[in-house]
């Protein structure tokens, strides 16, 4: 069991927002698809379990920045799929320019070489 | 519903989701090769603890709280129907303590606290002389101020009396009865701002012209009780003393006039006091004074400028109709006719003012002690339960344990505890509620049986139930906070292996011991309080009276109501006296008389030429006068010390002295030691016309508290309303049939009030003694048995947290007085503490009550040692039940239990 997480990094708290946004971004999906599309976007780092999804899900339900509707799917099976609303798109692109910005700080401090010779 | 429907198709939605992931998760395993079962398997491990992911996404939907606070309440509801002896306790003691103080506090409310329910009361105020210190005599104020007050319309809107509530015989359909009618000026509703529920009110057109306006306006309840609430009340007629009135309205439920405690039947124009109160006229009592008088100020004027604009109408007034004779005046007196002044006494709470006797004044004091009595009651019982939740929380310490072991937070622990705190509090509230509405019926009948009864607006609306729900909350926090912050403090390692004699243990029942030595405490101050009241009210029971209350009959009439007057009104006493004596039982009768703690009215202006070097002021000497008839000192068992009472020959009215009788006080102020027998006053400058012929012991007159006043009794039948005595042989409540049928084979129509035996009258004048000995006696012991209980609580819990020391003590051979006995030391300890504590802050506290108390001092003896005692004694049983048990613990099963 342990070795199975040992690759993995822990998601930030917030992050999983951003990801679960960002995958919805070209379409709807149903929550296994947004938990595939994360791990094989990841390069298999990134693994969500159904414990972190479902809550986030519904949660970024209820602030109504995804809704989601019963389809069917190209397996021919019947779906609950996530898709983005309009105050959605405006939260992603927030909340990705505030990753950038705290990607970008936190490199500045990992690699100071690489900064002061940028400058 | 629709929330619950809501909230199934959410269930249904997840559970459909969950199982969509994991039917593609085991598609994608099986695609890649793995057999059906592994995928399952594997599918199912990845996805982890289904259960746990469904809660999890559910605390999304918002609900959680709720969701959670609902299986609290299961499980609290659960844990308490598990432990019934203590949810009993604990919701019997929560309901008396709050319905004690609900319905205390509902009485405090009506009396003191609640404004007028009338428009805009804060702007009311009463009117009174600011140049009399308090407690002084005053004078009212003359008719002419009244109409030139009445014109101010720039800064008041509205100036209004009133006066009394005379007894009025009402007739209606052939049916008589005696009711209460106030009398009030034509403004008084205007100023008020109170509308009529039906018809209209009284106007200033209804008070023009003396006896010229025969309208009345009748209470909610005489329009409930004598008319059925019949719609069609308005425009009939009702006879009045006699007098065709006619009901031009009824008042909204809630008005009772502008005095808290009154209740009176009518209102009716100031201009029929004539036919309302016979013998008496308008003019005649504006020269008397009394009225009351309100006013309300404009909204923009302030007390200030409407003072001082009152106060100038007033001396301009008083100077305009002394004219010319001020000039005859002493400089003094000019000078306090120039300087008397107004002072006006917001009345946002109902007519106040100096020296005017109301609910308020009388009941205030009393029932402010009753309300810190029911707040200690509340803090009692909140310790008991604490107490016992503590005790409660150490047999669930290995649940408490469990759960924390298994990962639940100790704030979630102690959210579980206080709901369970919270349904005990809720449900005593609602017990305390009923018992409250049960307490307030109780506490009026009590209050109304007295001399003069009370009559309070009280009903349990929303401010109560507002005090009530901060009650409760508060007790809650006050009996569930400390025993759940302990009950959660737990080492979790000792606590599982139940070791039950664990350092936590020990330091709770310190807890536990503190708080019962304030339970103690608390309970020695009521039972003080209670002692010291019951040994008062005693006291006033058993004091010379200087009459002999038993097996009297008091009737009391008035024929001028129905249209006797003068010699007619002496003709009929005569023959009603006759008649009396007539009936079988009754020993004597006589009638008139004062006091006998009826109050003692009016006198007039004496000379007592021979007065010991004793020139009272005047004003002083108006001893009240009580014309009586000759069996009367007989009747009413007042003993003649000197000289002799009345004969039949004291009545013929010949020429020279009269025989008067006078009181001990009256013969001690005029004469001193000297013999008052042959001596005479009178009213004339010469000072005869009266004859002393006998004195009669002190009675007291208008309370038992009071010591007697000068009174000097004449002999006569009097031409004003009066009170008939009928001494019995037995209980003389069983004549008063014949007493009424006799009356009616005189005049059928003669109205006959205040049918009660002397006994009745004493009790009556005792009403607020008996409110407050009754109430602090029963909260008193109340306090004795939920200590007794708290106490037992302890000492069984130590009992049985000590069996093993307890079983080796046993085995290594000590005997089962020793065990028993220390076990009891460890209660009387406790309880000493607390009877030392409790002694303490009574010596300090019980002097608040003096002025309530009568016969005993704050630190009375007898209470400072028998209340001890009592405490002692209860304490001694309440050990002595764990102390048996603790003596009967077998060595052998005690140490092998651990």
């Amino acid at each position: 069991m342990k070795a199975r997480y040992q690759n993995r990094i822990e998601l930030l708290q917030g992050t999983l927002d951003l990801l679960i946004l960002q995958t919805l971004q070209w379409g709807a999906h149903h929550g296994y698809g947004i938990a595939q599309a994360i791990r094989a976007g990841s390069g298999e780092v990134l693994r969500v379990d159904a414990g972190s999804l479902y809550p986030a899900l519904h949660r970024l339900e209820r602030k109504k920045w995804i809704k989601s509707e019963w389809t069917v799917s190209d397996k021919n099976q019947k779906v609950k799929a996530y898709s983005l609303t309009a105050a959605g798109k405006k939260q992603l692109v927030e909340e990705r320019s505030n990753w950038e910005r705290l990607s970008a700080a936190m490199a500045g401090i990992l690699h100071p070489s690489e900064k002061e010779s940028e400058a | 519903m629709k929330l619950f429907h809501w909230r199934r198709r959410k269930e249904e939605e997840l559970d459909a989701e969950i199982q969509n992931y994991l039917d593609e998760a085991i598609r994608d395993r099986m695609e890649r090769g793995e057999p059906a079962e592994q995928a399952r398997a594997n599918a199912l491990i990845e996805f982890g603890n289904v259960g746990l992911v469904k809660e999890v996404t559910r605390e999304m939907w918002g609900w959680a709280l709720l969701e959670r606070l609902g299986q609290d309440l299961r499980f609290g509801l659960r844990m308490l129907w598990k432990d019934k002896g203590f949810t009993a306790i604990a919701l019997l003691s929560l309901a008396l303590g709050i319905g004690a103080n609900t319905a205390i506090f509902s009485l405090v409310d009506a009396a003191l606290l609640k404004t007028l329910p009338v428009k805009n009361p804060e702007r009311l105020v009463s009117l009174e002389r600011g140049d009399v210190p308090p407690g002084k005599s005053r004078d009212g104020f003359s008719h002419a101020f009244f109409e030139k007050a009445r014109m101010q319309q720039e800064l008041l809107d509205g100036v209004c009396a009133f006066w009394g509530n005379p007894r009025v015989n009402v007739a209606m359909d052939g049916q008589a009865e005696v009711a209460s009618a106030q009398r009030v000026t034509g403004g008084f509703f205007a100023v008020l701002g109170v509308n009529a529920l039906l018809g209209r009110t009284i106007t200033e057109e209804d008070d023009k012209v003396p006896g010229a306006h025969p309208v009345v306006v009748i209470s909610h309840q005489y329009w409930r009780r004598r008319f059925a609430s019949d719609p069609a009340v308005v425009g009939k007629s009702i006879l009045l003393n006699g007098h065709a009135f006619t009901i031009i309205g009824v008042t909204p439920p809630e008005f009772f006039g502008a005095i808290v405690g009154e209740a009176p039947d009518f209102w009716a124009p100031m201009m029929m006091t004539e036919q309302l109160s016979p013998g008496t006229s308008v003019k005649g009592y504006y020269r008397m004074g009394f009225a009351p008088m309100l006013a309300r100020l404009k909204p923009e004027v302030s007390e200030q400028q409407a003072s001082a604009l009152l106060t100038e109408l007033l001396r301009q007034t008083d100077l305009d109709e002394v004219g010319i004779e001020i000039e005859l005046w002493s400089p003094e007196r000019r000078q306090a006719l120039r300087q008397q002044n107004i002072a006006l006494i917001p009345a946002s709470r109902g007519y106040a003012a100096f020296g005017f006797p109301t609910v308020r004044t009388r009941f205030s004091e009393a029932l402010r002690i009753l309300m810190a009595v029911v707040g200690l009651i509340l803090l009692i019982a909140c310790a008991n339960i604490a107490n016992l939740s503590l005790a409660r929380s150490t047999a669930r310490q290995k649940e408490i344990a469990v759960r924390l072991a298994l990962g639940a937070s100790r704030f979630r622990l102690i959210r579980q505890l206080l709901t369970e705190s919270l349904l005990l509090a809720a449900s005593g509230g609602a017990l305390g509620l009923a018992l409250a509405w049960w307490g307030i019926r109780f506490l009026l009948a009590l209050m109304a049986s007295g001399r003069t009864p009370v009559y309070l607006n009280v009903t349990l609306d929303a401010r109560a139930l507002m005090f009530t729900a901060a009650a409760s909350v508060l007790a809650c926090i006050l009996f569930g906070l400390a025993p759940a912050w302990r009950a959660t403090d737990v080492g979790l390692t000792p606590a599982l292996k139940d070791n039950s004699r664990s350092a936590e243990g020990v330091a709770r029942l310190g807890l536990g011991k503190s708080l019962v030595v304030m339970q103690v405490a608390l309970s020695l101050s009521l039972l003080i309080t209670a002692g010291l009241f019951t040994r008062s009210l005693g006291k006033l029971y058993m004091l010379d009276a200087g009459f002999k209350k038993e097996n009297v009959l008091q009737v009391s009439t008035d024929p001028r109501m129905i249209g006797y007057q003068g010699k007619q009104v002496v003709a009929l006493y005569q023959r009603l006296l006759e008649r009396f004596k007539t009936i079988p039982g009754v020993r004597s009768a006589s009638l008139g008389g004062v006091g006998l703690l009826g109050g003692s009215g009016g006198g007039k202006l004496i000379i007592v030429p021979h007065a010991q070097g004793r020139p009272a002021p005047p004003g002083e000497q108006r001893p009240p006068i009580g014309t009586v008839t000759p069996e009367y000192f007989e009747t009413v068992g007042m003993t003649i010390l000197r000289g002799r009472g009345f004969t039949a020959r004291d009545f013929d009215r010949g020429s020279g002295q009269k025989a008067v009788v006078v009181n001990e006080a009256f013969a001690r102020h005029y004469f001193g030691e000297e013999d008052p027998i042959g001596q005479r006053f009178g009213y004339n400058e010469a000072g005869d016309g009266q004859e002393i012929v006998g004195v009669v012991k002190d009675a007291r007159q208008s309370s038992l508290r009071e010591t007697a006043e000068p009174i000097w009794y004449g002999a006569g039948f009097g031409q004003e309303a009066t009170t008939f005595q009928l001494r019995t042989t037995a209980d003389p409540t069983y004549i008063i049939t014949a007493v009424r049928q006799a009356a009616r084979e005189i005049d059928a129509n003669l109205p006959l009030y205040d049918i009660k035996t002397l006994a009745a009258n004493v009790d009556g004048s005792l009403a607020q003694e008996r409110l407050i000995s009754a109430l602090s006696g029963f909260f008193g012991l109340l306090s004795l048995s939920l200590a007794g209980i708290g106490l037992y609580g302890i000492l069984a819990y130590s009992v049985s947290r000590r069996t093993r020391e307890i079983g080796i003590r046993i085995s290594l051979g000590a005997q089962p007085g020793a065990v028993l006995r220390m076990v009891l030391r460890q209660g009387l300890i406790l309880t000493l503490l607390g009877v030392g504590i409790g002694l303490a802050a009574s010596l300090g506290a019980t002097r608040l009550l003096e002025s309530q108390l009568f016969g005993v001092t704050p630190t009375d003896p007898v209470t400072f040692v028998g209340a001890p005692i009592l405490l002692l004694t209860v304490a001694l049983l309440a050990g002595l039940v764990p102390a048996r048990r603790a003596t009967n613990v077998d060595p052998l099963i005690a140490i092998r239990q651990e």
